[in-house]
């Protein structure tokens, strides 16, 4: 990844996941937003997220468990 | 036709226009960005966001304008092209995202300016669409909407739609100025405000930018020769010798979110 297609600090402070409307977690490591709600993850590319829910990789139950979301 | 084959036309359309879309003379008019500039009145506090966005274009006029500018599309192509042009301008206050106006990725009240141009007639549900740009904008903002404004009459508006979708197959429908005020009503952002400007052309330099199938190519310019004889078309057509010049009429429609 390069440094300046990081995302936008700005822009994850009001993403949210498009199914839900509900928060979303920056996975920095893996590149993903995390909809806990959802149960989706979905994939930044080139510093562009991907919010489409078709992209979206299905969180595992192992997952699911082991994340904890922010309070809103 | 069901959703996904929309999607695919829209993405398969637009992937190929993506470069061609951003450089084509007509549709850079500067003074047609400074006319929905002026709808929208951007100030440097504003926060913008471009729904369909394209190759970026009107991001990149309102970004110098207004504090923060995000831009988002379906099509990756799209916001590659929107970045590049961006780069090149020096824009630094833009962001890109990918994603779908009926869903929109973004927190309630998350923007105060909220556009979109020339998206509307693909979209199979501009309601929810509108309904979506409404529900992101803070009230107060702005919510603009440009694009092709067809004939109130209904045979007209058929054959302008027909036309269309044989220039451009993920051309779902042009609506006319009494629909786009039904939409605004409905999404309880009340009567819009209206300015108009014409995107004019030659049928050739129309058909260079987009990509019907080969043979719909001469049944569209016929269908332009006919409509400059008996106005099927419920726009200005004219013959020219060889060459047949059309005018789109555009429409700006704005409209500010109301409290609660």
């Amino acid at each position: 990844m390069k440094e300046d297609f990081e995302i936008d600090p700005k822009l994850l402070e009001i993403l949210v996941c498009p199914l839900t409307k509900g928060p979303l977690v920056y996975d920095r490591a893996n590149q993903e937003l995390i909809s806990e709600e959802a149960g989706l993850a979905y994939p930044i590319r080139d510093g562009i997220p991907i919010m489409l829910v078709e992209e979206a990789r299905p969180l595992g139950d192992d997952e699911k468990r082991t994340r904890r979301l922010p309070q809103p | 036709m069901p959703q996904e084959n929309h999607d695919e036309l829209i993405l398969d359309q637009f992937t190929r226009q993506a470069k061609l879309f951003s450089a084509a003379p007509p549709i850079t008019d500067e003074k047609a960005l400074k006319m929905i500039r002026d709808a929208a009145a951007p100030s440097a506090d504003d926060r913008f966001l471009d729904v369909a966005c394209g190759g970026g274009i009107v991001a990149c006029a309102f970004a110098p304008f207004v504090r923060e500018a995000v831009g988002i599309d379906m099509t990756p192509a799209m916001l590659t092209e929107g970045r590049r042009v961006a780069a090149e301008k020096g824009l630094k206050n833009l962001a890109w995202q990918e994603g779908d106006a009926r869903a929109l990725p973004f927190a309630a009240e998350s923007f105060t300016i909220v556009a979109t141009r020339f998206s509307f007639h693909h979209f199979p549900d501009p309601a929810a669409v509108l309904g979506e740009m409404a529900r992101v904008c803070a009230p107060g903002g702005r919510v603009v909407v440009v694009d092709t404004v067809v004939s109130e009459d209904p045979r007209k508006a058929a054959e302008f739609n027909r036309l269309e979708r044989l220039r451009d197959p993920s051309h779902v429908r042009a609506l006319s100025l009494r629909e786009h005020r039904g939409l605004f009503l409905a999404a309880g952002l009340g009567l819009p405000r209206e300015s108009f400007y014409a995107l004019s052309d030659a049928v050739e330099n129309l058909l260079a930018r987009s990509f019907p199938k080969p043979k719909d190519g001469k049944e569209i310019r016929a269908i332009f020769e006919a409509s400059a004889k008996d106005e099927r078309l419920g726009i200005p057509v004219r013959c020219e010798g060889r060459r047949i010049l059309y005018s789109y009429p555009i429409a700006i429609l704005s409209a500010v979110r109301p409290q609660g």
